[in-house]
């Protein structure tokens, strides 16, 4: 075993090369927030020129936290071939039903160069109540406008879930220690006991 | 150039909570494998085509969740059975057939090593836990159930609103299917007597009337099953409906026939060894005889 623990300059320069590859392989590749999906909101819906979908995470919204919102642009041509609207600059519009004046504008981004014609906006809700959505998508073709209608709930008190994960592991983590120190200890006798303290003398 | 082609020739997307483990689980192997090869360049346990197999599995997996696959997989049920397919067809099996545990135990460092091995080999409720989960029955059933489970309309489309639902089913193919694979390529740990060949067989093709069942089901179901499938812009050229029957035929397909496959390298394989067995003991009946035969030289010249 110490054998073949030994020579860990060649094992240093290992570790090194497949840090770089890995790497090379992060900084290549273009990250992602989320990899679609959410609740439909607004499906295949007529908006002008356009025929517009869009999708919510999570579910529920709550204030404070992050709301997800996607948006798909898409036309149908005469023989009812659907295609993607890569080029289409797509606002979000978000106007708090409780106070009017509270709106806000966004864009929406592309969401990567695979999802063509899909469009996505991060946002954190600063409060809870019935929210309007609006989603303009304006490109070559024209003005298309959707709206839906979201109820933001009251922020979470405590993320109950992520302290009920921690601790499970807390207890998973010391029951393991706990197991391996009791071994090594039951070991440690074992071997003392095996060993006579005085030599025998014959 | 049709659109689903171009769209799955374009660009991979990182994805850390899939990228992270690869890179810990590619680069211990890497340094085990390494490790042990210092010592012998001729032994079995990290030779060359295990490393190869290895890294195959986990680039199917870097495939199956970070390449265009995965996006596409939310807008066409066949490519999301495409990527459900990888996982547990080609990903499970091809990381068991690299030998990954003790080559990548060789990639840790001596202490943390002792430590796995004294929780694996030991008398300790980790061992005890995994021989319960790995008996084949076990192993076979948790499959089935997991990957029939996940086909039930409500938590298919669970998992495509809910991001971390989508992740965890993911997460349970591909353990599962590790775990149902492990019987069959007798991969390392042994917790359990290995199966003979005829009961591996039996194992992986007792999997194909439910997935060809419920492969069937799906693929000819006169509606959409998974509404989620409803609800997104239809740009590959077809219909939920006509997407749906692809799907449920690369379930059907796809599955049986790597499980019809596996049965059939099963039987060459039995039938290589069962050779090889006659062969040796053809061979050992043989030096037998000849001792006795040059004995009765000796006696008749004596006698002579």
């Amino acid at each position: 075993m110490r054998r073949l623990d030994g020579g860990l300059g060649q094992v240093h320069r290992i570790v090194l090369m497949l840090a770089s590859v890995w790497l090379m392989i992060a900084v290549s590749v273009t990250p992602a927030a989320a990899h679609g999906g959410g609740t439909p909101q607004v499906v295949d819906a007529p908006a002008g020129p356009y025929r517009l979908f869009a999708w919510t995470t999570p579910d529920p919204w709550r204030a404070g936290e992050v709301a997800h919102i996607t948006v798909a642009v898409t036309r149908v041509d005469a023989a009812g071939q659907v295609f993607p609207v890569a080029d289409a600059q797509v606002m979000i519009r978000l106007t708090s039903e409780t106070q009017p004046e509270q709106t806000l504008t966004l864009p929406a981004q592309p969401v990567s160069a695979v999802a063509t014609g899909f469009y996505e906006l991060d946002h954190k809700f600063p409060g809870d109540g019935l929210w309007r959505i609006e989603v303009e998508a304006r490109g070559a073709e024209g003005v298309g406008v959707v709206a839906f209608t979201m109820a933001v709930e009251p922020a979470a008190s405590a993320p109950w879930l992520l302290w009920a994960g921690a601790t499970l592991a807390a207890v998973v983590i010391a029951f393991g220690l706990w197991q391996a120190a009791r071994r090594r200890a039951t070991q440690a006798v074992a071997r003392r006991t095996a060993q006579p303290s005085l030599p025998i003398k014959g | 150039m049709h659109p689903l082609v171009r769209a799955l020739l374009g660009p991979w997307e990182l994805r850390w909570e899939v990228l992270i483990p690869l890179a810990l689980f590619g680069s211990l192997y890497a340094l085990g494998w390494v490790r042990l090869r210092r010592q012998s360049k001729t032994q079995k346990v990290a030779s060359k085509w295990r490393l190869v197999l290895y890294y195959l599995g986990l680039g199917s997996v870097a495939l199956a969740l970070m390449s265009p696959i995965d996006w596409l997989s939310t807008q066409l049920l066949t490519m999301h059975m495409v990527q459900h397919k990888i996982l547990v067809m080609v990903s499970a099996p091809l990381i068991w057939l690299g030998n990954p545990y003790p080559v990548a135990l060789w990639g840790l460092p001596l202490s943390v090593r002792r430590f796995v091995t004294a929780g694996i080999a030991g008398d300790t409720w980790l061992r005890a836990g995994l021989k319960a989960i790995s008996a084949p029955g076990i192993c076979w059933l948790v499959f089935t159930f997991t990957y029939l489970a996940w086909h039930d309309p409500f938590l298919y489309d669970l998992a495509l609103r809910v991001d971390w639902v989508h992740n965890l089913e993911h997460l349970t193919f591909f353990l599962t299917a590790m775990l149902f694979w492990w019987p069959v390529v007798n991969g390392a740990p042994r917790l359990h007597k290995s199966m003979p060949y005829w009961g591996r067989i039996l194992f992986v093709l007792a999997f194909v009337p439910p997935n060809a069942i419920a492969g069937f089901a799906i693929a000819n179901s006169p509606e959409v099953i998974y509404a989620h499938y409803n609800t997104v812009p239809r740009l590959y050229g077809m219909s939920a409906l006509q997407d749906q029957m692809i799907g449920g035929a690369v379930m059907w397909v796809w599955s049986s026939e790597m499980m019809i496959n596996v049965a059939v390298i099963m039987l060459g394989v039995m039938s290589l060894k069962e050779r090889k067995r006659k062969q040796k003991e053809t061979e050992a009946a043989g030096s037998a005889q000849k001792p006795l035969s040059e004995h009765r030289i000796e006696k008749v010249e004596v006698a002579g």
